[in-house]
């Protein structure tokens, strides 16, 4: 995949285009990349994706906490996707007062779209007045609008998935996503006590990302690095115990596995499901305690899906509803 | 209705002509207030945002400090409004058009905050008159400087006897006083010929229509902003538009910056009202609802 961070560095002769923040890149948007691709192979054009670096809102209201996917997360996932070029300038001020007819105007200038497909509330131009019809007006027969996929009768939207996230259904949240919702980061170093509780951990902090994170609490998750991958326990939120409150620090006990010379390697959690709240411990060997006991009840449920794995090969989906063990969420 | 319409005004009419146009092709003036951000000169064309409906409430939100024209400056006239619409005081007829090089010095002195008379045909009240009801009637006009803050001004282009500047100035600023200040500065006199408004705060000429473009009320709609998209303020959700209709106070569980300004929306994204942030409450500022 090509990337290119202008859109002024490009003049294609044909292609097939989508347009769209893509948010999550959830079963929604998967289904606008497969349209996507399905045309450019038909008419055998490039595929182009047209998604800008940063959220616009991210930029315009400086909001916090609001990204499913971050940029490098979503280019990742864009990657996956197969598409031939994503082109993602970062939205700025010349971008936020652009009128629709500009934009429409670049796009035909450097890309000459075959095919423009777009969601069916995508929006754009200065104070989100370009619409579906304003593609239609200028691009007639060529733009193809998708109605929003639904699930269970809800309409996928990157919005819905935020609010699921944000009330910790990481369930939910993952198979609107098609896929569990994850984390990437590069290791940094921690407070180096959780070798004396018997379960050292690889710790990050989002504090300068826009990321949203689901509720401070413990989570069973799954660790990926060095194209390896096992399971551990992941602590979103701060150590109220050791009197640490940095709410976006997250931190991962990985099991079974010795972690050694892992500072600055890059790593994707993926979370799968919440264990328990965040707790203070008015002593440290409390909560030496409480960590053993789950990392127990995580590698009980663990055994569980592996079980059902050999029967289904769907991991987001694993079903918990017959796991006897009482959560303090769910 | 509610919302702003941009509106690229046309050479040789007032402001307020254009909303007396808007009008005449349907705009029921009883049912939703009108009003425009900063008055244009019926000299100047441009940028005239027209806020409608309960929109006029926001205007000091919209008052964008940040205001970009683009100004012909004529030299060898002065006149007593400052620009070519006016009576001439003085003209010079032979004189050497001064080098761009020269300009350019002249329009640094421009840059900044500065101090700037007003012209004596202006709007500004003088004991609670305007200054050109004072002007008209044959008085003295006697106006005190005013600070302005001058962010760019940038010489653009030189004719024979004219030359062109884009300024990027804040509210309260006259272009045409610029025009006639220039003139003493150049020791030779100065005033504006022609000024287009090019930017708003962030509402710029690409975005503008003409009236001819507007035929009835259906066109007015159509091309209406919405407020919630323009208003770039931290967001609070709320799901009983009625009580918010009905100015009730809300917690401020959210963490909102104590004397912030929130809006707040509908479950559907519609904006409901503007609330300012007192330490553990929020309490209503404009309601829109």
């Amino acid at each position: 995949m090509k990337i290119l961070r202008d859109i002024e560095n490009i003049e294609l002769k044909s292609c097939a285009l989508a347009i769209g923040n893509f948010d999550g890149v959830h079963i929604g948007h998967q289904k606008i990349m497969n349209d996507l691709l399905k045309y450019s192979k038909q008419k055998d054009i490039p595929s182009v994706v047209f998604s800008f670096y940063n959220h616009p809102l991210i930029y315009i209201n400086k909001i916090k906490d609001y990204y499913i996917t971050c940029p490098e997360e979503k280019i990742q996932l864009f990657k996956e996707q197969g598409i031939d070029i994503l082109i993602m300038p970062d939205f700025n001020e010349s971008f936020m007062k652009m009128s629709p007819e500009n934009f429409i105007k670049i796009l035909k200038d450097h890309l000459n779209p075959q095919h423009i497909i777009v969601g069916k509330n995508f929006n754009f131009g200065f104070a989100r007045k370009g619409n579906p019809q304003t593609l239609i007006d200028n691009f007639d027969d060529k733009v193809n609008v998708i109605e929003q996929v639904r699930y269970e009768g809800i309409k996928i939207s990157s919005t819905i998935i935020r609010e699921l996230l944000k009330s910790g259904d990481i369930k939910k949240a993952s198979t609107l996503l098609g896929r569990n919702f994850f984390i990437t980061s590069k290791v940094r170093s921690g407070k180096k006590i959780g070798r004396d509780l018997n379960a050292p951990t690889i710790n990050f902090n989002m504090d300068q990302t826009s990321k949203i994170l689901p509720p401070a609490g413990v989570y069973i998750s799954k660790v990926f690095y060095d194209s390896r991958c096992s399971y551990g326990i992941s602590n979103i939120g701060g150590a109220p115990t050791l009197d640490s409150f940095d709410d976006k620090c997250i931190e991962t006990h990985i099991f079974d596995k010795e972690i050694k010379n892992m500072y600055n390697k890059q790593v994707k959690i993926e979370l799968l499901k919440f264990l328990r709240e965040e707790i203070k411990f008015d002593d440290l060997s409390l909560l030496k305690d409480k960590i053993s006991e789950d990392i127990a009840n995580a590698k009980k449920i663990i055994n569980l899906w592996r079980k059902d794995e050999t029967n289904s090969n769907n991991h987001y989906h694993s079903s918990d509803d017959d796991i006897n063990y009482k959560c303090t969420r769910d | 209705m509610l919302g702003i319409l941009l509106i690229n005004k046309d050479k040789d009419m007032s402001s307020f002509d254009v909303i007396r146009k808007l009008r005449k092709k349907g705009l029921n003036s009883k049912k939703f207030k009108t009003g425009y951000l900063g008055t244009l000169d019926p000299m100047a064309k441009g940028v005239l945002p027209i806020l409608i409906g309960k929109a006029t409430k926001l205007a000091d939100l919209f008052q964008a400090d940040r205001k970009k024209y683009i100004g012909r400056i004529l030299i060898g006239k002065k006149t007593d409004t400052y620009d070519v619409t006016g009576n001439v005081l003085e003209e010079v007829n032979e004189f050497k058009m001064p080098s761009s090089a020269k300009i350019k010095e002249i329009l640094s002195t421009f840059r900044g905050r500065i101090m700037q008379t007003p012209p004596a045909v202006s709007a500004k009240k003088i004991n609670g008159k305007r200054a050109y009801e004072i002007f008209r009637k044959g008085d003295q006009v006697e106006l005190n400087p005013v600070e302005v803050n001058i962010k760019s001004i940038n010489l653009i282009e030189v004719f024979d006897k004219e030359f062109v500047i884009e300024v990027e100035c804040s509210k309260g600023t006259y272009i045409r006083s610029i025009a006639n200040d220039f003139g003493e500065k150049l020791g030779i006199p100065a005033t504006l010929s022609g000024l287009t408004r090019s930017a708003v705060g962030d509402f710029i000429l690409d975005n503008c229509i003409t009236l001819d473009k507007i035929n009835d009320v259906k066109d007015i709609k159509d091309n209406l902003l919405d407020i919630n998209t323009l208003l770039h303020l931290p967001k609070l959700c709320y799901r009983e538009p009625k009580r918010i209709a009905n100015g009730i106070f809300i917690k401020n569980r959210e963490g909102f910056e104590d004397g912030s300004l929130i809006k707040v929306i509908s479950e559907e994204n519609k904006i409901l009202a503007i609330y300012k942030t007192y330490e553990g409450t929020l309490k209503p500022e404009v309601v829109l609802v």
